[in-house]
């Protein structure tokens, strides 16, 4: 087990080395250099050249991306030409806020997706099983934003039960807080929720034809039992897995909710950063989002491990 | 001679009846194939907008009652009416043209898109899978990182560096769609290639270039064709995302998802602007996904009816 964690750890880091190399390589790909681009056409040649010393650019390539690299491993992730503030310190302050969107809207979409993927399967064929299939189907296909608009148009400006976009910190205002989230949150579960509920409903579609299932019900158990005890603990395997691969679908997700309801989130501040071709947030940003996924399918391929005994046995 | 004559006629007619033969199992295999394909309603029902989509965009000069781009200032934010018929958008320009052009972008979007990830994927993934060894680590680290960004994130970090535009969205859609291609492929191919046709026809002399185009390829397509159809319903919908943060297609071009973007200003006054694109997001997207499941089942024989 620890031999399998430790090569685990040994692929993410890899994966994140390449993931700096290839966000690195492709801003440097860039036709034009940041600052001009970032100062514009009216900049005069000194300005430029102020900011370019300033912000590192003359230097060689390799040499900016050493600094670059030995910088995120001291937690000095560059300054923003646009904040002119260190980028860690305006990340940091933006995480809380994301997550507060991105946490409740994951364990909303795992709960309910499991609970309608279960109800679906022990349906199956029958008018549930068609009606959650068909839901789930719309779920992966409808785009978010779009979602977001019809509730703004209905919850918002027709019954004037919720307000229409903002962020209001729990801690200032509990209730308008939570009012502000309740659009957010709902719109980002949404598709998640969609394919955990389809994943659940084919896992446990392909678990319940087993020969362990019917010896379990030839022997007399409830039906509860056998469906909660012994099939929806196999099928749970393919859902951990979908857990972390739905990880980077939600921040992906909250750039657009983030812009639709102005949330003034991580996602947010990479839109706010490539509009003001801001690079060096860009670049964190990317890498920030690409390391928060990596530990979460860390974390997801080692409860692996403890939850099924084969995948131990294997390494 | 005439002993000749009747072999030649016999061997003929023995020919043909085994092109008979041929043609009659091909036949049955693409009727068991369509009955597959159609089994659930929906999915006729999805075929059927994917047909509608495709000449919707095909036919868009002809059936659209006005020019995209034509405004009618003394009808600004109208209501539908005859001339009209879901109305005009905040520039006087016609919706329901406007909705019409929008499905020619996304469908080239998800065409090309979906074709640069398949032709670029199913490359790296042959090579990784046949050729093995570093090449093999080395290219699929790579897709690992990739994949490590989430899809939206990496479209926008693409299209931000190269610009926006037609051309640039299905560019920075297709890289970020060729992880998936890749990843299928490789696996595919180490299926494939311990198969005894392949080893039949290394021993034949084949060399590793022929046998990896001639032989393991056409065993790898039917999974990547399905994978091709639900990545064109992807494709549309993160270049509506992409169009919808304004990143995406250069305005005055009809795009359903900056359509929605600039209903959403009017959502109070004319709220059919956001709400008539975002419907044909959803049904053209739930058309492919559906057909690619379809499509999956037909193919895969094991999974018909889950």
């Amino acid at each position: 087990m620890v031999r399998l964690i430790l090569r685990r750890i040994g692929q993410s880091v890899v994966v994140l080395f390449l993931v700096t190399l290839m966000v690195f390589l492709v801003m440097h790909a860039m036709p034009g250099d940041p600052v001009s681009l970032y100062l514009g056409p009216t900049a005069t040649p000194d300005q430029i050249q102020l900011y370019t010393k300033e912000f590192g650019f003359d230097q060689p390539v390799l040499v900016q991306y050493g600094k670059w690299i030995t910088g995120l491993f001291h937690g000095n992730m560059g300054r923003s030409i646009a904040f002119q503030e260190d980028v860690g310190p305006l990340l940091a302050q933006r995480v809380g806020v994301t997550l507060s969107v991105t946490l409740p809207a994951f364990i909303i979409a795992v709960i309910l997706g499991i609970i309608l993927g279960v109800i679906a399967a022990v349906n199956h064929g029958k008018a549930a099983d068609s009606v959650i299939t068909s839901l789930a189907n719309i779920g992966i296909s409808v785009p978010i934003f779009w979602v977001g608009i019809l509730l703004v148009y209905w919850l918002s400006l027709k019954m004037h039960w919720l307000p229409v976009q903002g962020y209001t910190p729990l801690s200032t205002d509990f209730e308008l807080g939570i009012k502000k989230l309740i659009m957010p949150v709902f719109v980002l579960a949404l598709g998640p929720m969609a394919s955990f509920t389809r994943q659940t409903r084919s896992a446990m579609l392909e678990v319940t034809q087993q020969d362990y299932i019917r010896t379990a019900r030839s022997k007399g158990l409830k039906e509860n039992t056998v469906i909660r005890g012994h099939a929806l603990r196999n099928a749970l395997i393919p859902i951990i897995t979908l857990m972390g691969m739905s990880i980077g679908g939600l921040i992906g997700g909250t750039v657009l909710i983030e812009q639709l309801y102005v949330i003034p989130g991580v996602g947010s501040m990479m839109m706010t950063a490539i509009m003001n071709k801001d690079y060096m947030v860009v670049q964190d940003t990317v890498f920030f989002i690409a390391a928060v996924v990596a530990v979460c399918n860390l974390i997801v391929d080692i409860t692996y491990g403890f939850v099924d005994p084969r995948i131990r046995a294997e390494n | 001679m005439l002993n000749t004559k009747s072999n030649v006629e016999a061997a003929q007619a023995l020919s043909s009846s085994n092109q008979s033969r041929a043609q009659s199992a091909r036949k049955e295999r693409s009727r068991q194939f369509r009955k597959a394909f159609f089994a659930r309603k929906p999915v006729v029902f999805a075929f059927g907008i994917v047909v509608v989509m495709v000449l919707l965009a095909l036919l868009a000069p002809v059936i659209s009652p006005c020019s995209p781009y034509e405004q009618d200032l003394n009808n600004i934010l109208a209501g539908p009416s005859p001339a009209h018929l879901l109305g005009t958008d905040g520039l006087g320009r016609d919706t329901l043209s406007r909705i019409f052009y929008g499905t020619q972008v996304s469908l080239s979007v998800g065409l090309v898109s979906t074709a640069i990830a398949g032709a670029i994927g199913i490359a790296l993934g042959l090579i990784a899978g046949y050729v093995g060894g570093w090449v093999d680590s080395l290219i699929m680290r790579v897709m690992d990182a990739m994949m490590s960004i989430p899809l939206v994130i990496m479209a926008l970090f693409l299209g931000s560096v190269l610009g926006k535009g037609l051309g640039n969205v299905m560019l920075s859609i297709g890289i970020v769609m060729i992880p998936g291609y890749a990843r299928l492929t490789r696996g595919q191919v180490m299926g494939v290639k311990q198969l005894d046709f392949v080893t039949a026809a290394k021993i034949g002399g084949a060399t590793k270039f022929t046998n990896t185009v001639k032989h393991i390829f056409p065993n790898s397509l039917s999974p990547n064709i399905v994978l091709a159809t639900m990545n064109f319903g992807s494709a549309i919908l993160i270049e509506a995302s992409l169009s919808f943060l304004g990143m995406g297609i250069n305005p005055p071009t009809a795009s359903w998802g900056a359509m929605v973007s600039d209903g959403y200003k009017f959502l109070n006054r004319d709220p059919v602007l956001a709400i008539v694109p975002g419907i044909f997001i959803m049904l053209t997207v739930w058309a492919f996904n559906i057909v690619g499941d379809a499509l999956r089942d037909a193919l895969d024989p094991r999974l018909r009816g889950a």
